[in-house]
């Protein structure tokens, strides 16, 4: 695709840009008195009014406001499915859980998504998974197979994790933009970082680590996989190895250290496209700035609520776009 | 026998400098018109900032079209009396019009890049479009030299 095909959309996107929070804005939220303030400084950012203390429509509506407003700008832009097609297959999750428990999985089925819910409802209540589209069908077969017949949820969400980070490369890849590319590899990475960590932690077994990783161009799999099941310190000499200290450090500082540096990498990624005037990452980028911005603000206002301290929502802030 | 050939090849110049330059400008004009609107989409107020930097991609069509007056007036074609060049003199016109047929192609495509990055910076800081202006206002400047060249081979050709 020409390089200058969203000109339109980049435009629309950099006007919006300004309603973006800053850190200056962040700072004044984390500083607010008290959860009724924080909320009337972000409703006079253009943010919707919350139903009480939950927040969580607000700030949903919000990134769905974002998600609505690339889509009608730039159509085309099908690459940008890479950053919302997680929430298809957290979807699909709910869908199949529904099933097996017999509730209605409407609920808690989020957006922005790539296939409608109704469909996505229909599809698995139906059993008509081929009809879902190919990034998806496969493992929504598999994965239903899976909780049908063995009752084991988390082998489902293994199945339904690790697909979830294949269609994001596949989008990514299918788009051809080196930018969404990098992001979809780099969240691999992360993603099988975690696993491997986790799997070491719980002794799971080879099978089990090798359908949950990944390929990613940073990292060894199979080494990755071997080291996972020899232990955690092994993961960690693995990443030493792979030029990935960074990552190491991060880990042995917490697992929360850990998602804020992951976060961090991915929106510097983005940043790239913060100076460009064409293409898509300018959209990519604003659509992953909102993103974070919503993340920082569910920390924010759940540290309004629980009373915690300014220090402690500090540490946990992401880097900003703006 | 008459030969059409040298007249032939200065018209195919002068045309070639339009043509070029024409397409390129109305490619740029294009390009930063699709930026301009998805800004006044959101905040038709910046219209105005934004028409000057739509503008910019523009001149190279008329540096074409000028070049091109210029060969016809030149060879005496709008006399409708035209000098029927030698071959040599046709290409000596030809190659007079390149430098403006090529760099006013290639100038206002990228002239247009600066100016819809320039209507990024409009979008985020309005008070800044003059400096936005000036960037884009920097490619300029090879179109017009190319302009002048042209002109000054077409000028100084004697037939």
């Amino acid at each position: 695709m020409a390089n200058n095909e969203f000109l339109y959309a980049v435009a629309v996107v950099r006007a919006n840009e300004l309603a973006l929070l800053s850190g200056q804005d962040l700072e004044q939220l984390i500083t607010a008195p008290d959860y009724k303030k924080a909320v009337a400084m972000l409703t006079d950012k253009g943010y919707d009014e919350p139903d009480g203390t939950d927040y969580s429509a607000m700030l949903d509506a919000q990134l769905e406001k974002t998600w609505e407003l690339l889509k009608t700008n730039a159509p085309e832009a099908e690459g940008l499915n890479t950053f919302v097609v997680k929430n298809d297959f957290q979807n699909l999750k709910a869908c199949l859980k529904a099933e097996i428990a017999d509730v209605d999985a409407k609920e808690y089925l989020v957006k922005p998504c790539v296939i409608e819910h109704d469909f996505l409802l229909d599809c698995v209540s139906q059993r008509k998974f081929d009809e879902l589209p190919e990034f998806i069908s496969e493992a929504a077969k598999k994965g239903f197979d899976t909780v049908t017949k063995t009752g084991n949820g988390q082998l489902c969400d293994v199945i339904t994790d690790s697909a979830t980070i294949k269609a994001m490369q596949y989008f990514a890849k299918l788009f051809g933009d080196e930018l969404l590319t990098e992001y979809a590899d780099t969240f691999a990475l992360a993603a099988d970082i975690k696993t491997a960590v986790r799997s070491a932690r719980t002794d799971k077994g080879e099978g089990f680590i090798e359908a949950a990783l990944v390929e990613t161009p940073y990292i060894d799999i199979a080494a990755l996989s071997q080291a996972a099941v020899e232990g955690e310190q092994a993961v960690l000499e693995l990443l030493d190895e792979s030029k990935l200290a960074d990552y190491r450090a991060a880990l042995e500082s917490g697992a929360s250290a850990f998602e804020k540096y992951c976060d961090d990498k991915l929106l510097a990624i983005v940043k790239k496209a913060k100076y460009s005037a064409m293409g898509i990452g300018p959209l990519a980028a604003y659509y992953i700035a909102r993103e974070t911005e919503i993340k920082s603000l569910r920390i924010i206002l759940s540290a309004k609520i629980s009373g915690a301290s300014a220090d402690t929502v500090r540490e946990r802030m992401r880097e900003l776009y703006v | 026998m008459v030969s059409y050939l040298g007249l032939a090849l200065a018209i195919a110049g002068a045309a070639l400098a339009a043509l070029l330059s024409g397409i390129g400008s109305a490619k740029g004009v294009g390009m930063v018109g699709q930026a301009a609107a998805g800004l006044i989409s959101e905040d038709p107020s910046k219209f105005t900032k934004v028409l000057i930097l739509e503008i910019l991609p523009g001149t190279q069509g008329l540096y074409g079209f000028i070049t091109a007056i210029m060969v016809m007036i030149k060879i005496q074609l709008l006399s409708g009396n035209p000098i029927m060049l030698t071959p040599q003199q046709g290409i000596a016109v030809f190659v007079a019009c390149l430098p403006m047929a090529i760099v006013g192609y290639f100038s206002a495509l990228h002239q247009a890049k600066v100016a819809a990055a320039g209507v990024s910076v409009v979008a985020k800081k309005p008070d800044q479009q003059s400096k936005a202006m000036v960037l884009s206002a920097m490619v300029e400047t090879y179109a017009v030299l190319a302009l002048l060249t042209s002109l000054l081979f077409i000028l100084r050709l004697s037939f």
